[in-house]
């Protein structure tokens, strides 16, 4: 059966990235159209509440606008979006914790943040409180190897640490995530 | 002695518990938040300069200086109003220079010139109706009504705005990959194609009209048309994507050399080798057993 081609299997090229930095408008729109739905997968399994995930989502993508000029192309493009979208989870999920404190100081002041939006499934709520009990590290392992599909290569190359060490952290993560399951967290 | 690597497990959803089925299902579930085209629209009108790193400081102690200004001069019989702005009216923006700053291996330096999307003249068409019209079919989409989701683009697809071209594909998506309605979803392409030549989304509908005229079994004329774009812009931008159909096409029709030349190519190119192997596999089965 002949799988439908996911946009970014095929790492952006030379050629893409090159009419980008030049201004070209059918570039940008083709670049964004290509990781958009990357971006807003891995900024939500990283446990960016979906009442930020809007906002999140517009700032990796500013980011990548304003510093591709600058990007050296060491790296594949993708792993310096998943770069990029690991910073704006970290920023937003503090973010969030901050409102969430502050809208349980001032009920009054407006609607509870932290509340899940009717439109996301139920697996996917489920799948994000068991994450949610990993620490940051974990999380970002596991979410880029079981749910992104990376190699433990290409981690190491995102994360910048060894392999070993992805392998060690997914192994911590893994238990974690099938304890929390099991406690029906 | 070389340091050997880790030998990595396989992915949990591949596996048959408890675990593998959640994340099976979570990851079949559409994702909370905007659709593409509406997280282009607010991009677009954004600015992307980058502020200077004064100017939020600066802001902040003239509109304190201000606002004592303001209570001091204001008479005792009229209080001022609350000072502050109102929080649920305060939109959440990001700083221009983010307190945790994306660290790429590469140097990270604001460009001299950052480059901005300038509007795209068709765009220059579009309207809030418009996008509050897209936003209802893609909600419509979400709560997995995708007949009724497919019927309203159809509606927003009209005119020869970058929002009706976007409608139009999105439509045609819908067709091909909720409703299973192969032949429409290329016809529908198909007008795509003779109303926005030269479009913003021109490589995007060639490629998905490739893959339905090989889940149509219209083999030759998906191969016919891998060929042409290969020599084209498609073949610039998505050289890895079209190989990889080129491959599985190929070894379907029994041609392995054309296949595995075409793998060949779309590694080179960075295809993930899983999208080889089916391909791949089916020609190697015939070299063993000619």
């Amino acid at each position: 059966m002949l799988a439908s081609a996911a946009a970014s299997d095929v790492d952006a090229g030379h050629d893409l990235l090159d009419r980008c930095v030049a201004g070209s408008p059918d570039a940008w729109r083709g670049l964004h159209q290509r990781y958009h739905r990357t971006a807003l997968s891995v900024l939500r399994r990283l446990g960016v509440p979906p009442s930020h995930l809007e906002d999140a989502c517009q700032e990796v993508f500013v980011d990548v606008f304003r510093y591709l000029p600058r990007f050296r192309r060491e790296a594949d493009f993708r792993t310096w979006l998943y770069r990029i979208c690991l910073s704006r989870a970290r920023v937003s999920r503090r973010r969030a914790r901050l409102w969430s404190l502050f809208s349980r100081l001032s009920p009054e002041v407006g609607p509870d943040l932290v509340q899940q939006p009717l439109d996301e499934g139920q697996a996917s709520r489920q799948l994000a409180r068991a994450i949610d009990q990993l620490s940051e590290a974990e999380r970002v392992v596991f979410v880029l190897f079981e749910l992104e599909g990376l190699s433990g290569q290409e981690i190491a190359e995102v994360i910048e640490r060894p392999q070993a060490t992805v392998f060690r952290r997914l192994h911590d993560a893994r238990k974690r995530f099938t304890a929390a399951l099991e406690e029906g967290t | 002695m070389a340091t050997s690597q880790p030998e990595f497990p396989t992915r949990l959803a591949e596996g048959e518990d408890q675990a593998a089925a959640l994340i099976v299902r979570a990851l079949a579930e559409p994702l909370p938040g905007p659709t593409e085209q509406q997280s282009w629209q607010r991009l677009r009108s954004r600015s992307l300069r980058p502020t200077p790193r004064w100017v939020l400081p600066a802001v902040a102690f003239g509109l304190s200086a201000l606002a004592l200004l303001v209570w001091v001069a204001r008479p005792a019989a009229n209080p001022p109003t609350s000072l502050g702005p109102d929080v649920w009216a305060q939109r959440v923006t990001p700083s221009p220079a983010p307190s945790a700053p994306p660290a790429p291996s590469s140097a990270v330096e604001l460009p001299e010139k950052p480059p901005m999307p300038s509007e795209h003249p068709k765009a220059a068409a579009s309207a809030s109706p418009r996008e509050s019209d897209a936003g209802q079919c893609s909600q419509l989409a979400k709560a997995g009504q995708y007949a009724a989701a497919a019927t309203c683009y159809g509606r927003v697809a009209h005119g020869s705005s970058m929002d009706a071209e976007l409608a139009l594909y999105e439509k045609a998506r819908l067709e091909a990959r909720a409703l299973g309605q192969s032949a429409q979803a290329l016809s529908t392409l198909d007008e795509h194609a003779r109303r926005f030549p030269g479009g913003v989304l021109t490589t995007e509908v060639e490629l998905t009209r490739i893959e339905l005229l090989s889940q149509l079994g219209r083999r030759a004329e998906a191969l016919s048309a891998i060929e042409r774009g290969l020599q084209g812009v498609l073949g610039r931008e998505r050289g890895g994507d079209l190989q990889v159909l080129r491959a599985e096409l190929a070894s379907e029709q029994g041609d392995c050399a054309k296949a595995l030349e075409a793998a060949q190519l779309a590694r080179q190119a960075g295809a993930h080798p899983s999208r080889l192997e089916a391909s791949e596999r089916r020609c190697q089965h015939e070299a063993e057993n000619p």
